[in-house]
């Protein structure tokens, strides 16, 4: 019924391939239509399929599984290459091909003076393609082979400017700790396979519930062998340190993958996997935790820094951090709504930064930008549009989702007193840093004067606008969305009205974007005096906690020790040792036989008769 | 078949001698002319498959030695059929490669193409001693091409190759003449041939004691930890052409082995001592990649990551189940089209630049875009890239060993320990790739030229199949399957009631 | 008498062959003996052969008597090449064999 979606995710599959090979042979212009081309028709298949899906009843949306062919029969061991289409992943695909489309186009611009243009496109046609890979994929295995498959293309792009050493440490950083999540989802995999014989989500997700209690030790341990996963594609807490430096990729690649659709990956992957985490409360609370802690955590970083991207990145992971905690406390249709509102207004934040990279020549400390709203007023109207709604200011469409989360950390079975502070905590940072960010770059005076800012052309600007427009309007989805993903987590998101708690939430944001206002006001003397007195403090968040130095203690350091003492100890002082051993000692013991050797050939021949004469006598004579 | 495939580059290879020296058309000719149309005959047999059917297909047998009943007897079943197209396959690609070879070109082809016999001799024969003689032919071609044309070390690294293949092989031939003996004890016929002698019941004792020589020849050609020390070496020392047969059909001569006697003859034993050897195999594939990330030697960094490779190998095939032993075949054609296709690489980059050493690579895709591309793929397939033929191995040996009962304890730690590796293989991977073709660097060589359309033309049929494995496998393991299914469960007929009246308990 | 006649004939020839490989130092003497040795060897398959009235025995001296002079012929060549060299046939002084 829904075979033709396979479409969605052959189109930019046919682009990569298409750019890849004939890449150097078309010209450049053609190059990046061709790119744009196959994820726009791929959002239009889309929009057919959720057409289709919207004409069924609600509950005749769900299952359909499109078989392309059976991959593989070993054993009791059956899979076949097969898509899943339900509410769920159309959603994820709208959002994958819509945002993913608009970043193409503005690529086509801010990328037009790099010389392996056409590279690019084909990197981000591949990124589209496994992205929805992932998100279509009926089963554990081919969602595996998608999860690595963003994670290359995340590699890919980050090291998009392979001569550039910084970029190609931070994609090998990005692509080794998605390796250990990747790890523990193949772990997480065979589990799956030993409980349940098969890998494929409608046969586990239907027997789970009628197979394991709630808590069972086995259904806590693939839920937190799952996690490994969605945490280091999602950059939570411990395994985050590559987002950050992830921003090393162009600017676009960081509003595509590093914000709007892959590290949101893990989100989904709770979300699809609701049914084995509701079974296992207790790794559901330990998602919230985290969710949360990160939320504050990449917010008090985000707080210092000075790179325009990286401020944006801990953003990022600090809305990762609201999204976890609400899949979480078990409203998963809300988690979902944010990660869509996100994906809009993320990617506009980033394109946006991208156009004022893109305007300054490249320039991304905002120490050194300044007045930019004369330069660049439309980058600046829909920056200012992207901040205010991160901040949650009332009525845009991070206030929705925001506030539905906060709402039901306290008000969900499932939420605390605890989850709320803290994303209260994190709502008011949140306003603070990114207002920080804009203050810095569009308000007062350039700090640069010998630059000359530029507004970004039309075809840079149309994706901006369009994504300020939905930006803005969205969170009037709410409750259509509920509706539509409802089927799929089995029931509607209650939503909670809390008149109190949502001033305090509103004010709270509010409180952070007036901080950052009174602080961009203050002079330059008494922020250096309050820089002094909380020195400690500061330098604890500027270094990022020290987390990279402690890992490069911990981990990379004792790695490369113990690599150099079996080279060293074990293999050549040990193992080869004593296999050499072996051979010179047999040398030695013949050296000491040899004696017999004299070369004498007479004295072997006396040898052979007093020989022969025993064997005689034995053989005549016993 | 069989017979004309097998002797096809054995022939050629005699051939060869008698071809003047300096007559370098005739003799690139006649080889590869041998090793094709080897090759072409190996694609009609995986075409004429049937692949519903267990047993052997193509068998001929031919009296050899009739006073002791050995038989020239041959035929290929799913396993064998595999690795047969895979050696004939590498072995074309290392003889096309080989043809720039300047030094002694015709001894040089000539014992190309007897290794090459020699390693389809093995995969092919059904008569134990004919597998001996075959397991023998493989090693003297390797003695004289590493010793010959080698580099480095080439004579300490060749006799110790040499010295610790036959140690293992030496006590292999104890082993097959002492199962002839308890047969023809049984049954009174004196047989060398494989699929009777597999039907006999051995006492727990003598199976333990001949598992045990069996093993250690195919542990050491593998080769599983501790018995890899020759492997850094040989394959440091190994001219870039035998190298590639080497690791992608020599090496997997052992693992056939362990298929083709190990489990089928020794059951009993394999049930013993299985866990002790897996987790030689889990500790070798750890050590391996650990010892491979601080590698800074192309060639060693690919040497210690076969290691870790083939441990993977060697623990699908003790995990004693379906899936784990049809990965673990999967894997070994995998891991053949990988690390050929990766030494290759070496070869073309140490052929421009003249160094191994990636202290002074940096940056050479700027100038080399095709192998870039090219590299990237096979590296990616190397360390395991979900999607690419690397992974699909990896991927049904973890859950054979997950699920398998004979490891059921220990199997977490070994799935762990596969983890830890499949981290380290993604850094010294990436390491090399990155070390080698990013960045940039002033010190390159100007005129670097990108491969051209005949060394693409090497690389391109393992880029294809790395692609082309990981998207389908299902055609490899439908031929596999049923083979693997009755190595697993083969009925002992002859001589049961002994082996019930002196086992334990 | 008969029995006795050939087997002590052959036994004497085969002691001096032996003596003489043992005592002399020169190889070429040493040949002959070696060849004294093989020819008592083949008086006894001769002589047993008569005396049984099968053909076996003297077809074996017939190979042993090509076999040894194929042996000779190698023999030959070799002292030849070692005189060559070294200019002198003492046994005791060829001995690069030594361990």
């Amino acid at each position: 019924m829904f075979f033709y979606a396979w479409f969605i995710l052959i189109l930019p599959l046919l682009g990569f391939i298409g750019l890849s090979l004939l890449g150097d042979k078309i010209p450049k212009k053609q190059a990046g239509y061709a790119g744009c081309l196959t994820v726009g028709l791929s959002f239009l298949v889309t929009l057919t399929v959720l057409g289709q899906l919207l004409g069924l009843a609600p509950e005749k949306r769900l299952g359909h599984v499109e078989t392309l062919y059976q991959w593989v029969s070993s054993g009791s061991f059956k899979l076949d290459l097969a898509i899943l289409i339900d509410p769920l992943s159309v959603f994820m695909f709208l959002i994958v091909t819509g945002v993913g489309f608009l970043i193409h186009v503005y690529s086509l611009e801010y990328m037009k003076d790099d010389p392996e243009y056409s590279r690019f496109f084909a990197y981000l046609n591949l990124f589209i393609f496994s992205m929805l890979l992932l998100v279509a994929a009926a089963d554990f295995f081919f969602l595996i082979v998608g999860w690595a498959f963003v994670g290359l293309a995340s590699y890919l792009l980050i090291g998009f400017w392979k001569e550039k050493t910084s970029a190609v440490l931070a994609a090998r950083k990005a692509f080794v700790m998605n390796v250990i999540g990747d790890v523990g989802m193949v772990i997480a995999a065979l589990m799956i396979f030993q409980n349940f014989n098969s890998l494929s989500y409608m046969d586990v997700f239907s027997a789970a519930p009628d197979q394991f209690r709630t808590n069972d030790d086995t259904m806590l341990m693939i839920t937190l062998l799952l996690l490994v996963g969605a945490f280091a594609k999602s950059a939570q807490i411990p395994l985050h340190t590559w987002l950050p430096d992830a921003m090393e990729g162009p600017t676009p690649v960081s509003a595509l993958i590093h914000a709007a659709t892959m590290v949101t990956a893990g989100v989904y992957l709770v979300a699809r996997c609701h049914v084995l985490y509701e079974l296992a409360p207790y790794t559901m609370y330990f998602i919230a935790g985290i969710g949360a802690i990160t939320a504050i955590f990449a917010g008090t970083m985000g707080m210092v820094q000075y790179d325009i991207k990286r401020v944006i990145a801990y953003s990022t992971m600090s809305q990762l951090g609201y999204m976890f905690l609400a899949v979480g406390i078990g409203v998963f249709s809300f988690g979902m709504f944010h990660l869509m509102t996100h994906a809009f207004f993320k990617a506009l934040l980033f394109l946006s930064a991208g156009s004022v990279i893109h305007g300054m020549n490249g320039e991304q400390d905002i120490r050194k930008m300044g007045g930019l709203r004369f330069a660049m007023p439309l980058t600046h109207i829909t920056f200012l549009v992207g901040a205010v709604c991160l901040a949650g200011v009332p009525l845009t469409s991070g206030f929705f989702s925001k506030e539905a989360i906060i709402m039901s950390s306290w008000h969900a079975e499932m939420g605390n007193f605890v989850f709320w502070g803290m994303a209260v905590l994190a709502a008011g940072m949140t306003g603070f840093y990114i207002f920080r960010v804009y203050f810095y770059t569009f308000i007062g005076k350039s700090r640069s004067p010998e630059t000359h800012p530029h507004e970004s052309p039309f075809i840079m600007a149309a994706p901006l606008l369009i994504l300020a427009f939905l930006s803005l309007v969205m969170g009037f989805s709410a409750h259509w969305v509920d509706q539509f993903l409802g089927p799929v987590f089995g029931a509607t998101a209650h939503h909670y009205e809390d008149a109190t708690l949502e001033t305090i939430a509103v004010l709270a944001g509010l409180g952070g974007i007036l901080t950052a206002g009174v602080v961009y006001m203050t002079s330059q003397d008494k922020l250096e005096f309050a820089k002094q007195a909380l020195a400690p403090v500061y330098d604890l968040l500027f270094n990022k906690y020290y987390i990279d130095e402690i890992y490069d203690f911990l981990i990379v350091k004792p790695v490369r020790a113990i690599g150099a003492f079996f080279e060293q100890k074990v293999e050549k002082e040990g193992v080869d040792f004593v296999v050499d051993e072996v051979g010179l000692q047999v040398r030695e013991i013949s050296r000491g036989i040899s004696f017999w050797q004299s070369g004498n050939v007479r004295t072997y021949a006396l040898s052979m008769l007093v020989g022969m004469v025993t064997i005689l006598f034995f053989v005549v004579f016993l | 078949m069989l017979t004309l495939i097998v002797f096809i580059p054995l022939i050629a290879a005699l051939a060869l001698l008698f071809v003047a020296k300096d007559n370098r058309e005739l003799i690139r000719a006649v080889s590869i002319s041998a090793a094709g149309l080897s090759f072409l005959l190996s694609l009609g047999l995986l075409l004429t498959f049937d692949k519903s059917n267990p047993g052997m297909q193509f068998e001929s047998a031919v009296a050899w030695v009739p006073l002791l009943n050995i038989q020239f007897h041959v035929g290929v079943d799913g396993i064998s059929l595999l690795l047969l197209v895979l050696t004939t396959f590498l072995s074309a690609i290392a003889i096309l490669y080989s043809l720039k070879q300047k030094k002694e070109l015709r001894n040089f082809l000539a014992l190309m193409l007897a290794l090459e016999a020699g390693t389809l001799g093995v995969f092919v024969a059904l008569d134990t001693i004919l597998f001996y003689a075959f397991w023998e032919l493989m090693l003297v071609p390797t003695y004289f091409l590493i010793g010959l044309w080698g580099e480095g070390r080439r004579i300490y690294a060749t006799t110790k190759f040499v010295l610790f293949t036959l140690v293992g092989s030496l006590l292999m031939l104890v082993a097959i003449i002492g199962i002839t003996v308890a047969h023809f004890k049984a049954t009174g016929t004196l047989t060398f041939d494989i699929q009777t002698l597999v039907h006999t019941h051995i006492d727990p004792a003598s199976q333990l004691w001949m598992f045990l020589c069996f093993f250690l020849a195919f542990a050491i050609k593998v080769p599983v930890f501790p018995f890899h020390s020759w492997l850094p070496h040989t394959y440091v020392a190994c001219p870039i052409p035998t190298l590639i047969i080497l690791t992608g059909a020599m090496s997997k001569t052992g693992a056939y082995g362990f298929l083709r006697f190990c489990l089928p003859l020794f059951p009993e034993a394999v049930a013993e001592l299985g866990h002790i050897i897996a987790t030689f195999a889990a500790i070798g594939i750890v050590y391996g990649a650990w010892i491979a990330v601080a590698q800074k030697d192309l060639k060693a960094l690919v040497a210690y990551s076969s290691i870790s490779h083939l441990g993977f190998i060697t623990l699908g095939i003790f995990a004693l189940n379906n899936i784990g032993v049809e990965g673990s075949v999967l894997q070994m054609v995998n891991h053949g089209i990988i690390a050929a296709a990766l030494f290759l690489i070496v070869g073309i980059l140490e052929e421009r630049t003249g160094t191994r050493n990636l202290k002074d690579f940096r940056g050479l895709g700027k100038s080399m875009p095709i192998l870039y591309g090219t590299f990237m793929l096979v590296t990616l397939a190397a360390l395991g890239l979900p999607g690419l033929n690397g992974f699909v191995g990896e991927f049904l040996i973890l859950m054979g060993v997950w699920t398998s009962p004979l490891l059921s304890n220990l199997a977490v730690i070994f799935v762990l320990m596969a983890g830890l590796a499949i981290v380290f293989a993604s850094i010294y991977m990436l390491y090399m790739f990155q070390g080698s073709m990013q960045e940039t660097n002033p010190n390159d060589p100007k005129d670097l030229k990108d491969i051209d359309r005949n060394e693409f033309a090497l690389l391109l049929p393992a880029c294809v199949l790395i692609v082309f494995i990981g998207l389908f496998p299902k055609p490899f393991l439908d031929r596999v399957s049923p083979s693997v299914s009755s190595i697993l469960t083969v009925e002992k007929t002859v001589n049961v009631h002994i082996g019930e009246d002196e086992g334990h308990h | 008498m008969g029995h006795q006649f050939v087997l002590i004939i052959s036994a004497t020839i085969f002691c001096i062959g032996t003596a003489g490989f043992l005592i002399r130092k020169n190889p070429l003497i040493m040949l002959m003996s070696v060849e004294l040795m093989l020819n008592s060897v083949n008086f006894l398959l001769v002589g047993y052969s008569s005396f049984l009235k099968t053909l076996d025995g003297q077809i074996f001296a017939l190979i042993i008597m090509t076999v040894a002079a194929a042996e000779v012929v190698v023999g030959l060549a070799i002292i030849l090449t070692i005189f060559r060299t070294r200019h002198e046939l003492n046994v005791d002084h060829i001995n690069v064999l030594k361990g």
